[in-house]
């Protein structure tokens, strides 16, 4: 299954959360007895270890793993600093396995930093989250139906490419796509034949061919964002608790970190099965998911919210002026700026009425099918003009998961 | 004029691969082949067929039946979901058989021309009762509910669609969430079900699809009312129209009706069916024949490319012999091979 949050319980068979480098491992044992391995048993880490050190060369020419390996350094070592994974010194962690004391260096310079941003975010605390429309949000897409090479193939793509799924410990196959807010349609191919899963909400496509389809909304996005936030603060907070209280540590640390971790289980399982062919570029503009890869876009920005109304919209004079400027533009540039002077008449994500792409001479869509609706325009009401005394009004609602248009045509009341 | 298109020519190459096969080994595909489409249907459910997005018309039951008429035309469909909204209530479905019972209401009746034309859809039940045919008792089914029992309900009841109906979470209020048609689940079934090819045996040696059952014939100079009343009596969806040597040339069906009334005009009704026929849209999908040799999986492979809604059985001749209603097809899937 999906899920578009990344939140869920920990997988207990999680290997990533064994698979740690000896440096690291070491390191949390010296520096800190309460790191999150304490709760492992010691015989598995071992194991582990010896496979470590074997694949470890062969896997850093791709760049996948390369950020991978990061990955991994960051959440045995750093692993209080999660949220805010873009200060980290890439080259810094990565030192950490010849030398030990550079960790403890660079992990001071880390809570530094951790203090400075977490000065930031209680700046932006009070701040509304404004979702990005290109921020992805990962997406599990999971096969549970058996089969040896399992693919997924999808809009996403442009049903050009297939993307291979990581066979998991339970037989299933899991992989972690970045989609961005819209449904996605999708189907699987195991073993070279294309279906669809059970476990899976289904539709059919305008020619009638059964799908899997995800949605995500803007509200995947931002609860995505605000627990990459609050990844970062618990962090933070753990490590002012670390030394007096492990256990709760243990515990909250499994949780937020389980969806992270089980990612690079993923694709370090694929790897192995020199599955993964494909690049990063997926086409389209969609790409594989690496949750260190995202900058926060909290982060990012410099913009502030302010309660004050700017005074173009409260002084007359400063208005005047703004409009006079623009005007004088807008000459200027034969016109080009005119549309600035005036309000839009609507909201303009309103102003796109799918009904509007509908052909109705396409035969081949018996089912009436219509693009997917934009979120914003459900439980809008459109309408014709009123011919023959006939008026029809239309209005896109939910039914489950899926958007009805129903169009419902309605005869005037006769005046008399 | 001539319209018939084989488009499973009796004259196909012989599969070799086919006619390699034993009798028994295609009796035990075909039984097999039926075993996992009936198994499908029972595993998928009526919201299952629905794209993510689609459009739903219904039609308020205080339009005028004519003007409800143009909006099918307009909108390119031949039926629609009712609303009633005195009630607040879905109110049956507007097929092409209520324009015909106008037809013959106004036939029996022809001095009742003012009333036949301010008709609104919810005097649509006067009308059956006053000509004296049988209301045709709606049925509906839960989205969530399996094909298999949509498909049972629509045999049941006779009917080729069925309304898919819900209730509304807050005011627990019907909804109407779309119309299925038998045409949608057989296409869905062959778009998305391989074990379609399995099903190699001729059809002649199919009960109920094989058999060669009694069909009402028109020619091209029968009065269009004869037609009408001909779809009408004997409740089926078309009349094929033969020429005096008894070859297939035309068909005429019930929705092409809609063309002959649209405007509410019923002064047309003594038309001959080949210029009633000179209505019909230009994007006229043709008729469909197959022979009795012909297999279920090569007429479920011509649903899946061509909206059908049944075929002709004809001879080498071009000879119309029986005819495969989609009913059929689907009465041999849900209960055949047992």
């Amino acid at each position: 299954m999906y899920s578009p949050s990344s939140s869920g319980p920990p997988d207990p068979k999680d290997v990533s959360m064994v698979d740690v480098s000896t440096a690291s491992q070491q390191d949390s044992q010296t520096q800190a007895p309460t790191n999150s391995l304490s709760g492992q048993p010691p015989q598995p880490v071992q194991d582990d270890q010896t496979h470590d050190e074997h694949t470890l060369p062969p896997r850093r020419k791709s760049t996948i793993i390369l950020t991978d390996d990061i990955d991994l350094d960051k959440m045995n070592i750093d692993n209080k600093n999660n949220g805010n994974s873009d200060h980290t010194d890439l080259d810094g962690s990565d030192q950490m396995h010849i030398d030990p004391s550079s960790v403890q260096l660079n992990q001071q310079a880390q809570q530094q930093q951790a203090a400075q941003s977490q000065n930031q975010q209680q700046q932006q605390q009070p701040q509304p989250a404004v979702p990005d429309p290109n921020i992805a949000v990962p997406v599990d897409i999971k096969w549970v139906q058996g089969g040896e090479k399992v693919y997924v193939t999808g809009s996403f793509t442009g049903w050009r490419k297939m993307i291979g799924l990581a066979k998991q410990p339970d037989n299933t196959f899991l992989i972690t796509l970045g989609l961005p807010v819209g449904t996605h349609r999708f189907r699987f191919v195991i073993d070279n034949e294309l279906r669809f899963s059970d476990f899976l909400p289904t539709a059919t496509d305008q020619m009638g061919n059964f799908v899997n389809y995800v949605e995500v909304t803007p509200e995947h996005i931002q609860a995505h964002l605000q627990q990459q936030q609050e990844q970062g603060q618990q962090g933070q907070q753990l490590q002012q608790l670390q030394p007096s209280q492990p256990s709760t540590e243990d515990q909250s640390q499994s949780q937020p970190q389980s969806r992270k971790s089980s990612v690079s289980g993923a694709r370090r399982v694929d790897s192995a099965w020199g599955l993964t062919n494909d690049d990063d570029d997926m086409g389209n503009g969609y790409s594989r998911y690496h949750e260190e890869d995202e900058e926060n876009p909290l982060n990012r920005r410099n913009l502030q919210y302010i309660n004050d109304i700017p005074p173009i919209f409260t002084d007359p004079k400063v208005m005047e002026q703004y409009y006079m400027a623009i005007d004088k533009q807008s000459k200027s540039s034969n016109g080009q700026q005119q549309a600035w002077l005036h309000p839009p008449q609507l909201p303009p994500h309103l102003e796109n009425v799918i009904l509007n792409n509908y052909n109705s001479l396409d035969r081949d869509n018996n089912g009436g099918a219509l693009p997917i609706p934009n979120h914003v325009v459900l439980n809008h009401l459109t309408t014709t003009s009123i011919k023959n005394h006939t008026l029809a009004v239309a209005s896109i609602v939910r039914y489950k998961r899926k958007y009805v248009t129903q169009v419902l045509y309605a005869p005037l009341p006769q005046l008399t | 004029m001539t319209e018939v298109s084989n488009t499973i020519p009796s004259s196909a190459a012989p599969n070799d691969f086919i006619l390699s096969l034993s009798q028994e080994q295609i009796e035990h595909d075909q039984r097999i082949g039926i075993k996992a489409i009936r198994l499908f249907l029972q595993s998928k459910t009526s919201y299952d067929v629905l794209p993510v997005s689609y459009r739903l018309i219904v039609l308020d039951t205080s339009l005028l039946v004519k003007k409800s008429l143009n909006i099918l035309l307009q909108n390119n469909i031949v039926s629609a979901p009712l609303w009633n909204n005195q009630n607040s209530r879905f109110a049956g479905l507007l097929t092409s058989s209520d324009f015909i019972n106008v037809i013959q209401y106004y036939f029996q009746y022809p001095e009742k021309f003012e009333f036949v034309d301010q008709l609104t859809l919810d005097g649509l039940r006067d009308i059956e009762k006053a000509i004296g045919v049988q209301q045709i008792e709606t049925v509906s089914i839960h989205p969530f509910k399996s094909l298999y029992e949509a498909c049972v309900k629509m045999l049941e009841s006779r009917a080729r669609r069925i309304p898919l109906i819900d209730e509304d979470e807050k005011t627990h209020r019907e909804i109407v969430v779309s119309v299925l048609t038998q045409y949608r689940i057989l296409k869905f079934v062959a778009l998305n079900c391989k074990e379609t090819k399995m099903l190699l045996k001729p059809i002649k040696n199919i009960q109920g699809l094989g058999t060669i059952k009694d069909i009402s014939t028109c020619t091209m100079n029968t009065p269009v009312i004869e037609v009408i009343h001909l779809l009408a009596h004997k409740s089926v969806s078309s009349v094929p129209i033969v020429d005096d040597q008894g070859k297939l040339i035309n068909v005429y069906e019930a929705v092409d009706i809609l063309a002959l009334v649209k405007g509410g005009m019923y002064t047309d009704l003594d038309l001959s069916v080949g210029d009633a026929l000179l209505r019909r849209s230009e994007d006229f999908e043709g008729v469909h024949t197959c022979t009795l040799n012909d297999r279920l999986s090569t007429i479920m492979d011509t649903i899946r490319k061509s909206r059908l809604h049944r075929l002709f059985v004809v001879d080498d001749e071009g000879k119309l012999v029986s005819v495969i209603t989609l009913s059929d097809i689907l009465n041999y899937i849900l209960f055949g091979e047992d």
